[in-house]
């Protein structure tokens, strides 16, 4: 056999590396598609954020004057949590891990932003140096949608929409400034504010009824608006190949608790003076008794309404098959004060459980803890962490763990024993034992046996002074990277 | 019979169009999405490409190699293991649908990229083996197992537009090697009938010895 290459042989295969080379210029054009077929993990992630839903006011989890029934009926098609906690509070700070596995308390190089208003220790922009979760599905061929009417999340000094494909903010909640407040008049704040709500209040009460002056019938409302506008991504995207991954934060129940009449009159009547729509973020003493009812009528009210529009999502998931191909969270971020310990709103120092109870749920779309509870104690900073890993999509470091173990019925990654959170400048840590709130410089200790006194009313922090000085050490200061806590 | 005999002669010839198929997937994929917002159209359509592949490189290694190497037997074997395995999970994945059956593990997707990366490694093996051993024209074959290089590193993911015009080479190489293989079989006609008819031509003019 001859294998030496004559002249001929040569010039023929040039002339087929050099039609090669034109070939390779040319049909870059083609760029811009995938010349592969899509396919391996095919699963779809649905996450859904109720913003400032208390645990207390949810049917499955022990409420029984409250209607939520897709709460509800949600525990029968989902794992269900039953010691889920925010790794931080409040809204900013939540979503900074939730986004990206990294936990955000306690809260260290804190940057406030320029021309916010809100100023708690850690609200802020998501840091450059890490990565939104939403970013890494994107690269990973999801196609990412984020929908909501949470307002923080979409002010320009933040940065929440990193990696959508489509972020969908619908306009108008709380002190948006979307429509000029001169919509609203002095009479219509009264309606909606009592005597004892400070001027930051009435300020917001007027922004909001501002801003929703010309809604007219229920699906106008903010929750029924947010998952309308879910739905009609899902509809879309049942026409496509490639995976998604939506994100449909929900401010509501958040207050204003302003719902259609029909909710606000579900638990109770006006009291005939001004409605109590937002509470002060401090001392409830500034209410009567009768305010304080209507108060928590009115956020009963507006977990309802929620609770219906949720449904209404969760039906359309059904009805279009996403339940048998889709990863599903749904969680809240925080609860609200309702006055229970002297408090409304949410305030730094009054962590306890209204404030810090939240409901957590995860659906496998294989079934994985179908109708069974957990009690390990599941975070925000664990979302991502599940979603990658149940993707097999490799990710930086995160704080947050897979929860696929616990769907399967074993044990977790890595135990959880205790819990550490923040808000601003005060620390919680819990265990099966105690809680403790701090404030980060170890003064204004409260300490509560959880089992004899699951709400919290005895502080026991004097008698048990060395309780305190453990929990501090080794949960908070431990957790914290035994670095002092930062105060602002 | 002398049909049969003609078409599995000139089989080989499939390694155009099965060729001109996988090379054109990329402009089928972006039809199928312009026309039907998906490419599962396109996905559904394109077990041709691999059919005839396999069906042209039989044609070439059964009736066109007179002698076969290691590598090109090696090659050859691998290119159809290849070819089976993409086929069949194209089939599972697109019309038996049982990636969605089966989310987490998607066995057909599996398949189907995994007879990729074996069609394209067994075709780097037969070109490179028929090169070597001349079983096949040289200057059909080396490009032949280049672009089979440039596949494999197509398929082994996605590197957008570079790996997109790599994707189109392996297809283009098929096609080159089928025209080389036509070109040789014509140019040896043409040898061989102008052979034949110097040789009559000359016996023509030889007078006839007569006693």
């Amino acid at each position: 056999m001859d294998r030496s290459l004559t002249r001929r042989e040569f010039l023929k295969v040039a002339g087929a590396g050099v039609g090669g080379a034109a070939l390779l210029g040319a049909t870059s054009a083609c760029g811009g598609m995938s010349y592969l077929p899509s396919g391996g993990s095919r699963m779809n992630v649905v996450v859904v954020n109720l913003d400032s839903l208390r645990r207390d006011h949810v049917g499955v989890y022990g409420n029984e004057w409250i209607n939520t029934p897709s709460l509800d009926a949600l525990a029968g098609e989902t794992m269900r949590f039953t010691r889920p906690y925010p790794e931080s509070i409040p809204t900013i700070n939540a979503r900074r891990s939730i986004f990206t596995g990294i936990r955000t308390w306690p809260f260290r190089d804190w940057v406030p932003q320029r021309g916010e208003t809100f100023f708690p220790a850690g609200w802020q922009r998501m840091p450059e140096d890490q990565t939104s979760f939403a970013e890494t599905l994107v690269e990973n061929e999801f196609d990412t949608a984020l929908i909501t009417d949470t307002y923080h999340i979409f002010k320009p000094s933040m940065n929440f929409q990193r990696g959508f494909n489509v972020f969908d903010y619908i306009r108008g909640q709380e002190r948006d400034r979307y429509k000029s407040m001169m919509l609203a008049s002095d009479e219509e704040v009264d309606r909606y504010t009592v005597s004892g709500n400070n001027q930051s209040m009435r300020d917001k009460v007027r922004q909001y009824r501002a801003n929703v002056s010309s809604r007219e019938g229920e699906a106008d409302w903010f929750a029924p608006q947010v998952f309308t506008r879910a739905m009609d991504y899902l509809e879309l995207a049942k026409d496509t190949t490639e995976p998604f991954f939506l994100f449909v934060d929900s401010f509501d129940p958040h207050e204003p608790w302003d719902p259609p009449e029909e909710y606000a009159n579900m638990y109770g009547e006006p009291t005939g003076t001004g409605e109590p729509i937002a509470p002060n973020y401090g001392p409830s003493d500034y209410l009567e008794e009768a305010e304080v009812k209507r108060m928590r009528e009115l956020y009963a009210g507006s977990v309802t309404l929620t609770d219906k529009w949720f449904g209404n999502f969760m039906n359309k998931m059904d009805d279009l098959g996403y339940m048998e191909n889709t990863l599903l969270f749904v969680f809240s971020d925080h609860g609200v004060s309702l006055a229970e310990h002297g408090y409304t709103g949410k305030v730094a120092e009054a962590i306890w459980p209204e404030l810090k109870d939240i409901v957590f749920y995860v659906r496998h779309p294989e079934g994985d803890g179908v109708g069974e509870t957990s009690d390990f104690r599941a975070s925000f900073h664990d979302i991502p962490a599940t979603v990658l890993a149940t993707m097999g999509i490799d990710h930086g470091p995160m704080d947050g763990q897979d929860l696929s173990p616990v769907l399967e019925g074993g044990e977790p990654e890595e135990d959880r024993p205790y819990i550490t959170l923040g808000y601003d400048n005060y620390s919680w840590a819990e265990d099966d034992d105690f809680a403790l709130s701090i404030r980060n410089d170890g003064e204004d200790a409260r300490l509560y046996d959880v089992q004899n006194d699951p709400n919290m009313d005895d502080d026991i922090s004097s008698e048990n002074e060395d309780v305190v000085r453990r929990m501090l050490d080794e949960y908070i200061r431990a957790d914290a990277g035994e670095e002092p806590l930062p105060m602002y | 019979m002398r049909v049969l005999r003609f078409l599995l002669r000139w089989s080989f010839l499939l390694l155009v169009p099965a060729g001109a198929a996988w090379a054109l997937s990329p402009l089928g994929v972006y039809l199928s999405e312009y026309a039907f917002r998906t490419p599962n159209v396109f996905w559904r359509l394109f077990p041709s490409a691999p059919i005839l592949m396999l069906l042209g490189l039989a044609g070439v290694f059964f009736f066109v190699m007179r002698e076969k190497g290691i590598f090109a037997k090696v090659g050859f074997w691998t290119v159809v293991l290849g070819g089976f395995l993409t086929v069949v999970g194209t089939f599972g994945k697109y019309y038996l649908g049982l990636d969605d059956v089966y989310i987490m593990t998607a066995p057909a997707y599996a398949v189907m990229r995994a007879g990729f990366v074996v069609l394209a490694a067994g075709a780097v093996v037969f070109g490179a083996g028929a090169a070597r051993e001349r079983s096949l024209p040289f200057w059909g074959a080396l490009p032949f197992a280049i672009a089979a290089v440039a596949g494999l590193v197509s398929v082994a993911r996605d590197f957008g537009e570079v790996g997109a015009a790599m994707w189109i080479s392996f297809g283009v190489g098929w096609s080159w090697l089928g025209l080389a293989l036509l070109i040789e079989r014509v140019a040896g006609c043409l040898k061989k009938r102008r052979a034949d008819e110097a040789e009559h031509s000359a016996s023509s003019k030889t007078p006839a010895t007569s006693i």
